[in-house]
């Protein structure tokens, strides 16, 4: 069987979900998940893409004179990337989706 | 005398029995080291030191675990730095550590594949599972999956997913513990195992997330510590020039130059891609790890906890290539290391022989310890992800149907994590002279194949129905079982066939897709009215999922 969902929660669920507010909410962190997990997979794409069929350029060193590969560089940038891009929706979350979830909760369920 | 108190003093004194045979036994250690007196020595102060501090941490949870929630996710009152510091512990294991460095020591550039892989999930977890996971769940990801499809049937599969990924887990864990143990403090393989088992029961029993939690934070500060020791000389020896640690390697590998680029172990570029798929979403299925997330008060710290785990995950893994690269530099060119031009304890041993080259008997006492308690704190995170499964979803929700008699509860919590450490060290033993590779691929391919695609679409698409669920799920899991069986680790290695029947190891590239798609034609089609209360609840789930109130929140953190 279904979860029961009484239906004081009920009415009180389908408010928020039809608040202005709350939908601002949904786009606005949607947005920012769904390009942030699009750059990741592109960056992790391109460097097992990369591996996969450009590994000759992998191998090739980044500078004259230097033995060290552009691979080695790309992976460092590749880790770095993601902990930077995690660094970005930690940010956003606090700065400014924490306000739009705070007005739903103040505007639409208190005053509910 | 209290129990706990019981418990503590009779793993005492069989550590000292088990240790007391170290002193005697065997120490294959000693050819590689020439030093094996002082290494033991220093390995096994300590291990003792880890094991006395993490066994007094769970006297001290033990106070604080007397309920199911305290059991289960230590009560929600893990702080966000703690519960990171003990997912990257998780997560740095001694695969991640011993695997990555030493396969970069074998086959140079291409072992990067695999710590870039581990890291690139990471992101994904946080942006699009972290914060919905930790509001509609409770204990354990089955929770999540249950809040708008129908219980039983989901459950079923999706308890099927966590337990089969739980226990392949443990077992590849303890196997790999039996060998690395034997390996450096020369102790016999059943005891090694045993003496793992024994400890996990102790810290999972007596307290629990709280005190799994708090052994995995010391665990991974101690890793991290060594770790950063041993850059710190490589980069000291090398008067920090680092593109002569690279030059050297060069120097002294057998396939030279070769190591700087990728496609030594995976030519076929499919099997990179595979590989890189199979770790992505592979670590989006992990129950020990979302289990994590339940153990924070709210989706903030959930949040944070996953970036302050990336944080040092990507420290770890920027070291690991130096420590990967210094090996070849340091280890390669010292016949010491070697016996019968093989590399003492196999290539795994790597990073391990590096210590002693960088920081002599003192620094590979260390590491060696630190390599046994990574073992132990992972073991002990599966258990309660396992206990959790069995008393929780399984007793609790599918036979009491959500109303289960609390304290028989936590009496199931507890000898079910005594009975799955029972399996799993029988069944390390029975396994230790098998090739275990391919256990260790399967808990990725069956998270990626079957608890991440069910997560995600439960979480994510409206129309996602409980028959489409159940569908891809078995789908995804007889799929992932059986390539992996016709693959080249079971069909050749194992079964001894020429050529194997389906050309890859990780077929996650194959199996995550047919998963979903399964999900998505069987959810499409389904008109059923189970399917319309399902759709139903989804606006209800998203207010939940991303205010984390109560005004749709079905538990109450």
């Amino acid at each position: 069987m279904n979860q029961v969902v009484s239906g004081e929660s009920q009415v009180d669920a389908q408010i928020v979900r039809n608040s202005k507010q709350f939908h601002q909410l949904l786009i606005a962190r949607n947005s920012i998940r769904y390009i942030l997990t699009t750059l990741v997979i592109a960056i992790h794409g391109f460097f097992i893409g990369g591996i996969a069929f450009y590994n000759e350029w992998f191998g090739q060193p980044y500078k004259e004179n230097s033995i060290i590969p552009n691979g080695i560089y790309f992976t460092v940038l590749v880790i770095i990337l993601m902990v930077l891009l995690e660094f970005v929706y930690i940010l956003l979350s606090e700065k400014k989706i924490q306000k739009l979830q705070d007005k739903v909760v103040s505007e639409v369920i208190n005053n509910d | 005398m209290t129990r706990p108190n019981l418990a503590i003093i009779s793993c005492l004194s069989f550590l000292l029995a088990v240790f007391s045979k170290v002193a005697n036994a065997n120490q294959k250690i000693t050819e590689a080291a020439a030093t094996s007196h002082e290494l033991n020595l220093t390995a096994v102060i300590v291990f003792c030191l880890f094991v006395i501090l993490t066994l007094m941490i769970s006297y001290w949870a033990s106070q604080y675990t007397n309920s199911s929630s305290s059991f289960y996710t230590a009560g929600g009152n893990i702080t966000s730095a703690q519960n990171g510091t003990a997912i990257a512990g998780d997560f740095m294991s001694a695969a991640s550590f011993l695997g990555i460095s030493g396969l970069i020591f074998s086959v140079g550039f291409d072992g990067l594949i695999l710590a870039v892989g581990a890291l690139s999930g990471w992101p994904v977890m946080l942006f699009i599972m972290s914060e919905r996971v930790r509001n509609l769940g409770r204990y354990t990801f089955t929770d999540v999956v249950t809040y708008r499809l129908q219980k039983k049937p989901i459950r079923s599969v999706a308890i099927l997913g966590s337990i089969s990924v739980t226990l392949l887990y443990l077992i590849a864990q303890l196997v790999g513990a039996g060998k690395l143990i034997e390996l450096l403090f020369g102790l016999p393989y059943e005891y090694a195992v045993v003496a793992v088992g024994v400890l996990v029961i102790i810290y999972v029993t007596l307290g629990g997330m709280l005190a799994t939690t708090w052994v995995q934070i010391v665990k991974a500060l101690l890793l991290l510590l060594g770790v950063s020791l041993m850059s710190i000389l490589i980069l000291m020896l090398s008067e920090f020039n680092i593109e002569s640690i690279f030059e050297k390697a060069v120097e002294v590998h057998p396939r030279a130059e070769k190591i700087l680029q990728p496609g030594s172990l995976f030519s076929d570029p499919v099997q990179a891609i595979t590989i890189g798929v199979s770790m992505m979403f592979g670590l989006l299925g992990l129950p020990h790890i979302l289990m994590r997330l339940f153990t924070v008060p709210n989706m903030n710290s959930a949040r944070k906890s996953i970036f302050y785990a990336s944080g040092l995950m990507g420290y770890f893994y920027l070291i690991t290539i130096l420590i990967g690269f210094a090996s070849i530099a340091f280890v390669m060119s010292e016949p010491d290391y070697f016996t019968e031009s093989q590399l003492i304890g196999g290539t795994n041993m790597a990073a391990v022989h590096l210590s002693h080259a960088v920081g002599g008997s003192l620094l590979m006492g260390f590491i060696s310890a630190v390599a046994f308690a990574t073992i132990l704190a992972v073991v002990a995170g599966l258990i309660v992800a396992g206990s959790a499964t069995i008393s929780h979803d399984l007793y609790a929700e599918m036979l009491c149907n959500g109303a289960p008699d609390l304290e028989k509860e936590l009496r199931i919590t507890k000898f079910s994590a005594v009975i799955l450490c029972g399996i799993g060290v029988l069944l390390g033993i029975v396994f230790q002279h098998q090739n275990v590779a391919f256990i260790a691929v399967m808990p990725l391919v069956i998270a990626a194949s079957v608890n991440f695609p069910i997560l995600l679409l439960a979480m994510y698409w409206k129309k996602f129905s409980t028959r489409g669920a159940v569908a891809g799920g078995l789908v995804g899991f007889v799929s992932s079982i059986s390539l992996i069986i016709m693959g080249p680790k079971v069909w050749v290695s194992i079964i001894g066939a020429s050529e194997a029947l389906f050309p890859y190891d990780y077929p996650a590239l194959f199996t995550l897709p047919a998963a979903l798609l399964t999900m998505i034609i069987v959810s499409k089609f389904d008109k059923s009215e189970s399917a319309e209360m399902d759709r139903k609840a989804f606006d209800r789930q998203v207010v939940a999922a991303e205010l984390g109130t109560s005004v749709s929140a079905p538990v109450n953190h």
